[in-house]
């Protein structure tokens, strides 16, 4: 006696009570009559023993126990579930709990048409548009925003930024390497969220940054006063973008310099090959036995007295100069060695450059002496105690006033041959071959200082390393030079012959700071080649 | 101008025989007003890329790139609302059409209004992160131009007229009559076909569909069980009954013969009926095989008509969400 409740597809259902083995199947002389031709005549028998059910399936078209295709026979428990064309039978305990009950669910004869791994569509097949899209939008948000947020509150290890989703992932681009060992941490720049940048975080650094000019008025006039660090110096650029190259940044003010009353004095520029005025120098020039600097263009013919006599012609011949062991053909490095850091050129001195071959040697008396270099009072010291003089005032002038004629040495007495003598030594036979002579009325003759200027060119800074694959005479006429005055400095047109502005395709692109720079103030903070006066010899005279 | 030229090349393209129907394509919709819109639009972006000259280098921090980053932002939130607009059937001010083809052609125009937004600054980061989601979007989208140009008039063809449901149905009729005629057999072969019936896949999964191939569990070889099985039944009958003489030879003369008789349909009687019944329920297996292969023709059809959309519609939220982070970052830390 088992209990059998058949469901009809709407829900409703019927019991009934079958004693002994139940059939099922499509055929009417079944215990269970199932529809649907899928159902066999005699499809299963049923046959309950006890708490169990012995399962005879009497159709090779089998039967489904628990989702599996069965044997032929199988034993079922309560919970077991069998499929047959389409309708599910199920095996379980009566109300009582006591006896066995078989829950038959029919299946709508029309679903049972169409199989059962029908899916007809990507939709059906499990793809969700919605899901997909709130996945993705949320791990965006979470990712990229909120755990950013959270993690910048919180004290890491820098090793860990690397793996997890921080701040770093709102960077904008690559940081600068010269910034790049404390860049990795935003807040070093980026101190509160929503601020820019401030100043402060840079001048912490870079403390002793001069400004582009000393005259606050001029800074405000060109409104240089209110700008940020930040509004030429941009970051997240890439690994040298925030040292601007940019001629824009110059040119904005510099190329209209009527506008600014700071610039009144200076020319308008615009572009390095187009629009840059011709070079400008710092000379000495001699006024009235004194030494000036001045500014001016550097044309033809400009000067520069640094009172040394020095024909580079001369000295570069290539068939050679006399040397102390015969003939030597000089080159310009013999004398110009690179200075340190090959930025500019080592002073030039007598003991090393000159005093091979410039032996100061005079013969005074019979006797030969050599004279020190450098001091013009101890060279007079010197001879005057070889020709046995009192170190003394020197006699006064005869006052005869007779005029002597021209070519006629002049009667100086007993005493006069000895100081003639001295001032042979200084005027013509030995320090006037290299060194201008001072000779006042009232003083003796005595060198006048050389000036040799570490550069002619202060506003700007020239580089000689870059340029070494040049021979020196394809910018310095040297070799054609027979005085010392003659600058031997290009004119921006030889620059220009490898030079071209930012946009050229053909030439070097130079940018206005591969020359000049922004931050120089009187003090030129950031000119490398503002060093220390070398040795007193070379003589830096002012801007 | 190049745009006319391009337009005049794109309708003749799209424009295969002259047809009787007055269908206007999204793509050449008012005479290609939003391509001529698109293409002014990339135009004078590339014209003011050209043209402007940052000190601090092409970026999204210029003038011109806020402005291209904020004409982006606008053109996407708005194509994006396309999704919504879409479902309004009310809504008269612009018909679905003139949408599709502003959605088609400004959406393409992001590809370089993006692009120099960026100013070719790519990098690991958020907002290098939203510029690949867009591009992802603008090439789902350039799949479902060709798509949706292409595909539906092979639909079309492939159903010959018979709605998709009506074909369904028919498979589930045949299926019946299948039954219905194995039944008239004898119950090993209405088993045989049931198990087909039962088994009987149409459609599969997300890749069979896409890729056309659909895995046939014993389906083809339903037929060959059929045939064997009828075989033995052939040759235990005429074991029991007229015991051929000659042995294997003479029994496979026999089959032969069964076989021969049924197909031909030239038997007698009881026999004559069988083979009848045989006969049909060939017939109507091969019609089912055929209508399941068009049905599953259709179902690729379909699929690969509407996969971008899987992409394109996720990818877009997942692109908005990714724009807001792009814009907060770039406020958080200016």
């Amino acid at each position: 006696m088992i209990q059998v409740r058949r469901y009809a597809p709407d829900g409703a259902h019927t019991e009934q009570a079958v004693d002994g083995a139940i059939t099922v199947g499509r055929g009417t002389d079944n215990s269970i009559q199932l529809p649907g031709l899928l159902v066999a005549l005699h499809h299963l028998r049923l046959s309950p023993a006890g708490m169990r059910v012995q399962l005879e399936c009497l159709s090779p078209a089998g039967v489904i126990v628990n989702g599996l295709p069965a044997e032929r026979t199988a034993e079922l428990l309560p919970g077991d579930e069998l499929r047959v064309g389409g309708h599910r039978i199920r095996v379980s305990l009566d109300n009582a709990g006591s006896g066995l009950m078989l829950e038959v669910h029919e299946q709508d004869a029309q679903g049972g048409a169409t199989a059962q791994g029908t899916l007809t569509s990507l939709e059906a097949a499990g793809w969700r548009m919605r899901r997909a899209s709130l996945i993705g939008a949320a791990a965006v948000l979470v990712l990229l925003l909120l755990l950013p947020l959270v993690l910048r509150a919180l004290p890491l290890p820098s090793w860990l930024g690397n793996w997890i989703p921080t701040e770093r992932l709102w960077s904008s681009g690559e940081i600068s390497a010269a910034h790049k060992h404390f860049g990795v941490q935003c807040s070093s720049c980026h101190e509160s969220l929503f601020v820019p940048v401030r100043d402060r975080s840079c001048l912490d650094c870079h403390a002793a940054l001069a400004q582009h000019g000393d005259d606050p008025q001029a800074l405000a006039l060109a409104g240089l006063d209110t700008q940020r660090c930040a509004s030429c110096h941009f970051e997240h650029g890439d690994a040298h973008a925030v040292l601007p190259q940019h001629p824009g940044i110059c040119v904005d003010c510099h190329e209209d310099p009527e506008d600014f009353a700071a610039l009144a004095s200076t020319a308008a520029v615009s572009d390095f090959a187009a629009s840059h005025p011709p070079f400008r120098v710092t000379v000495t020039t001699v006024r009235d036995g004194q030494p000036q600097t001045s500014r001016s263009l550097l044309a033809e013919g400009v000067q520069d007295n640094s009172a040394l006599i020095y024909p580079h012609d001369l000295h570069l011949d290539p068939k050679g100069v006399r040397g102390p062991d015969g003939p030597e053909v000089l080159l310009c490095g013999d004398c110009h060695e690179p200075g340190r850091g090959e930025v500019g050129f080592q002073p030039l001195r007598f003991e090393p450059h000159c005093q091979r071959c410039h032996q100061l040697d005079v013969t005074v008396g019979a006797l030969p002496y050599r004279l020190p270099h450098g001091d013009s009072d101890a060279v007079r010291a010197l001879l005057e105690s070889a020709a046995g003089m009192p170190a003394a005032t020197p006699p006064p002038e005869p006052q005869d006033g007779d005029r002597r004629r021209p070519g006629e040495r002049a009667q100086r007495g007993d005493g006069a041959s000895a100081l003639d003598e001295i001032d042979e030594v200084f005027e013509r036979r030995v320090c006037a071959k290299c060194h201008e002579i001072d000779q006042a009325q009232d003083r003796a003759a005595a060198v006048r200082a050389p000036m040799l200027r570490k550069t002619w060119m202060p506003m700007a800074r020239f580089t000689h390393a870059p340029h070494e694959w040049v021979p020196c005479a394809s910018c310095h006429a040297a070799t054609v030079s027979s005085d010392s005055v003659d600058l031997l400095l290009p004119q921006i047109e030889t620059c220009r012959l490898c030079h071209g502005g930012v946009e050229s395709s053909a030439q070097i692109q130079s940018t206005c700071i591969d020359c000049h720079r922004f931050h120089q103030a009187e003090a030129l903070t950031m000119s490398k080649f503002m060093g220390q006066l070398a040795d007193g010899q070379t003589l830096e005279m002012g801007q | 101008m190049i745009a006319d030229r391009m337009l005049v090349r794109l309708r003749a393209l799209l424009r295969p025989a002259p047809r009787v129907a007055r269908h206007e394509s999204f793509l050449v919709y008012r005479n290609g007003y939003y391509f001529k819109v698109a293409f002014a639009l990339c135009a004078l972006a590339v014209l003011l890329y050209a043209i402007h000259d940052p000190v601090e280098g092409a970026s999204g921090s210029t003038w011109l790139g806020y402005a291209l980053g904020t004409l982006g932002l606008g053109l996407i939130v708005w194509l994006a609302w396309f999704g919504v607009r879409k479902r309004q059937f009310r809504e008269a001010r612009a018909p679905v059409q003139a949408w599709v083809s502003a959605h088609v052609y400004l959406g393409l125009s992001l590809l370089v209004i993006g692009t120099l937004h960026a100013g070719f600054q790519l990098g690991w980061n958020v907002h290098t992160l939203a510029y690949v989601l867009m591009i992802l979007v603008i090439v789902s989208g350039i799949y479902g131009i060709f798509a949706y140009s292409l595909l539906p008039s092979r639909v079309t063809a492939n159903r010959a007229d018979v709605e998709f449901r009506a074909m369904l149905e028919e498979i589930a009729q045949l299926n019946e009559t299948a039954l219905m005629l194995a039944d008239r057999i004898d119950p090993e072969t209405h088993a045989v076909v049931a198990r087909s019936v039962g088994k009987v896949r149409i459609g599969g999964s997300a890749w069979e569909q896409l890729s056309g191939r659909y895995r046939m569990p014993d389906d083809p070889g339903a037929l060959d069980k059929f045939i064997s099985l009828k075989r033995k039944q052939l040759q235990t009958q005429a074991a029991s009954a007229a015991a051929p003489r000659g042995g294997r030879q003479a029994t496979i003369a026999f089959v032969a013969d069964q076989i021969f008789a049924a197909g031909s349909g030239r038997g007698e009687g009881k026999a004559g009926k069988g083979s009848e019944t045989l006969q049909k329920l060939l017939q109507t297996i091969a019609r089912r095989k055929a209508l399941l292969e068009r049905v599953n023709r259709d179902i690729t059809l379909r699929a690969r008509l509407n996969v971008w959309l899987y992409f394109h519609v996720p990818l877009t939220v997942a692109l908005l969400a990714a724009l807001l982070v792009h814009v907060l970052a770039v406020f958080l830390y200016w």
